[in-house]
């Protein structure tokens, strides 16, 4: 094997990667901007007042420079690995080296868009401990070399984390396979469905005036007609044929996103491969692993689906950012609980779970009621309107019913040495983690919690803070106490104390 | 090194509420109530030069010249007795730090987990001798621990023993940074 072939002499990217940089380019710009423009009307008064001609020759001469600057990125782009180290060159006008050691990668991904397959061209992205976005990102490289320098990175995190028993070439152990009835029911237990609501929402009132207008000027249509004599009819008809609609998209990204997911094990490194058009391969450390998210959205608990969401180093992340979070679609309990187990060895999953103390149900239904309480009024006494007060008195009346289920969903165990904490409104997050992860401990007390000798503790991961709030003061005393000798001494406690396991749940 | 962990009794967690706090420097009170009434300056100056009349309400400065002449100094008291409820305590693998007056928080840092120390005062905290103490963890900033009010040798005296721990060398036992609390 060649020098160019392993990666050790410095390499450029594919031509192909030119037109890879070019269509993303052009594609954020549009995302960014066109629910501005188009939401508020902006770009039918600029055609209007420039002319489509013109437009055309802007257009060009953006398109024209947008490739100038590409090719200049492309020739200046080159990366190659001297041993352990990743060194990539690149930059426009500043040029800057960006050297990474084999050791601090935690995620590595290949992926692979419908459009590179028949170049056989790939992206690499590297993660590192810290990094708030993609460290390294090699846009378009020829697979079998991206294979090779993903295999070399390998064998050097590996020998770097003393493990010599698993070298990049065994063969992976595959823990979990999703099945077509999984991807869909996870699809349309998927918060994609709120999320694209959101995203056309600016859409839907500019869409809604051209209909009206075009309904207004043409002859009415036959069979529409009883619709539209009867609302009460075709509100909900409309209401539930664009849920419907929603629900099909949710689940058509599901499938383009996760089709054929694979989790598997390789040595000391997870790697999962999936998607339909865009072939995509994530690799998690387990050293880097510091907390599992059990989620279920609000459909999810209807349907009684879970997705496994793992956290790193490098604060929370969205929960399903491309490229980022490391995520297991699609699971039943029994199989969440069985990936959870293997993900954190030692993990005794937990039914028992105990709540905080029943004044925390208090205190969130006084907060929501002063905060919707004084917004209320604000707004009835400026706008003059008596509806304002029976808007805040139906919103108050929720507020109970709301801080009771809040308190009903927060909930958390104690294991051998991983602690168990579950939260949530209508859909609900289960985080567990090993209690040696934890960077910092804080015990917090308002005047309020002081007088009822309650405390909230705040135990901080490398991947961010978990919040136990209004434990009994003992309680969380005792928690970090027991946290901490854990956390210093590298040694599991003598046992977990009294005052932390569910027989002694709050009363107050 | 091996690890050394001679204070603890494995049949008895060492209890945080056992460790006796040393209170901040004095002089972070009254730098506190400097910093807080400086800030409340430009406030006080815009509203001195307001003329009578202009795009604003006429009661505008009626009205806010009492009340900022309540909210600065009551601000600035806070800000004072919040300083002098500041403390910290040294333990050996571990350093704990209370702030908050109405919302006390007390965190505790294990020094295995600090990756890196830094020593910063402003211009306002040199004039009282005061410095700041950063512990930076891989946890981001809800893990750091920010320890201010302190004298600059106990800054320098912390800094020392958190380095030790840190490089894992011998353990600092002459160092008593509650010596120095100023």
């Amino acid at each position: 094997m060649t020098e160019a072939d392993n990666g050790t002499a410095w390499q450029r990217l594919s031509p192909w990667a030119v037109l890879f940089l070019l269509v993303r380019g052009i594609v954020d710009f549009i995302r960014q901007n066109l629910p501005v423009v188009i939401g508020a009307g902006a770009w039918v008064a600029f055609v209007e007042r420039v002319g489509m001609q013109q437009l055309l020759a802007i257009g060009a001469t953006l398109l024209a420079l947008a490739l100038s600057l590409t090719l200049l990125y492309y020739r200046r782009f080159r990366f190659r690995l001297d041993d352990d180290v990743l060194r990539v060159q690149k930059g426009l006008i500043r040029q800057v080296e960006v050297r990474i050691r084999a050791q601090r990668i935690q995620q590595l991904a290949l992926e692979q868009p419908a459009w590179m397959r028949p170049f056989d061209i790939v992206r690499l992205s590297l993660d590192t401990p810290g990094g708030v976005t993609t460290e390294v990102e090699l846009p378009g490289i020829r697979r079998s070399l991206a294979e090779e320098l993903s295999k070399r990175l390998d064998s050097a995190r590996q020998q770097g984390a003393g493990d010599q028993s698993a070298p990049a070439s065994t063969k992976p152990d595959t823990l979990f396979r999703i099945t077509p009835v999984a991807l869909t029911l996870h699809g349309l237990s998927s918060n994609a469905v709120y999320l694209l609501l959101a995203a056309i929402g600016p859409f839907l009132r500019p869409l809604e005036g051209r209909i009206r207008e075009r309904l207004e000027r043409e002859e009415p249509v036959p069979w529409l007609q009883p619709l539209a004599d009867t609302p009460w009819l075709s509100v909900p008809l409309l209401l539930g044929a664009l849920l419907l609609a929603l629900m099909m998209v949710s689940v058509g990204a599901a499938w383009l996103r996760y089709f054929r997911y694979t989790l598997t094990r390789q040595g000391r490194y997870y790697v999962q491969r999936s998607g339909l058009l865009n072939r995509r391969q994530q690799t998690l450390s387990a050293d880097r692993l510091q907390a599992v998210e059990q989620v279920q959205t609000m459909l999810g608990r209807l349907l009684g689906r879970y997705h496994l969401v793992c956290r790193q180093y490098g604060g929370p992340q969205p929960a399903d950012q491309a490229g980022r979070s490391f995520l297991v679609p699609g699971l039943d309990r029994g199989t969440a609980n069985r990936l959870s187990v293997l993900f954190l060895p030692g993990l005794e999953p937990r039914e028992d779970l105990q709540p905080v103390h029943r004044a925390y149900r208090r205190a969130l239904a006084l907060r929501y009621t002063a905060v919707i309480g004084l917004t209320g009024l604000a707004l009835a006494v400026w706008q003059g309107s008596g509806w304002w007060f029976l808007l805040t008195g139906g919103a108050l009346a929720a507020t109970w019913p709301v801080a009771h289920l809040r308190w009903r969903l927060l909930a958390w165990a104690v294991g051998r040495d991983h602690l168990i904490v579950r939260r949530g409104l209508l859909g609900q997050r289960t985080t567990l983690f090993p209690v040696e992860r934890v960077h910092a401990v804080q015990l917090r007390q308002s005047w309020f919690q002081r007088r009822l000798t309650v405390a909230t503790v705040q135990l901080t991961l490398a991947s961010g803070p978990v919040l136990l709030p209004w434990l009994r003061e003992s309680q969380a005393r005792a928690l970090a106490d027991w946290v901490l000798y854990r956390v210093e001494t590298r040694e599991l406690p003598p046992a977990v104390p009294g005052t932390m396991t569910a027989g002694a749940a709050e009363t107050p | 090194m091996p690890f050394s962990n001679a204070r603890l009794d494995p049949a008895r967690l060492p209890r945080l509420e056992e460790l006796p706090l040393t209170g901040v420097s004095r002089a972070y009170a009254r730098y506190r109530l400097a910093h807080s009434l400086l800030g409340w300056i430009p406030a006080l100056v815009v509203l001195a030069m307001l003329p009578p009349h202009g795009p604003w309400p006429d009661w505008l400065p009626l009205v806010g010249a009492p009340l900022l002449a309540v909210l600065g100094p009551l601000h600035s008291g806070l800000n004072w007795v919040e300083a002098r409820g500041r403390a910290y305590g040294l333990r050996e693998h571990d350093l704990v730090y209370r702030s908050g007056l109405l919302v006390r928080r007390t965190r505790i840092l294990p020094l295995s987990r600090v990756q890196h120390v830094e020593t910063v005062s402003g211009p306002l905290e040199r004039l009282f001798g005061l410095v700041r103490l950063n512990c930076f963890t891989a946890g981001g900033s809800s893990g750091d621990l920010q320890l201010a009010g302190i004298t600059s040798e106990t800054a320098a005296d912390l800094r020392d023993y958190v380095l030790s721990r840190i490089r894992g060398g011998p353990d600092r036992e002459d160092i008593d940074p509650h010596d120095r609390s100023g």
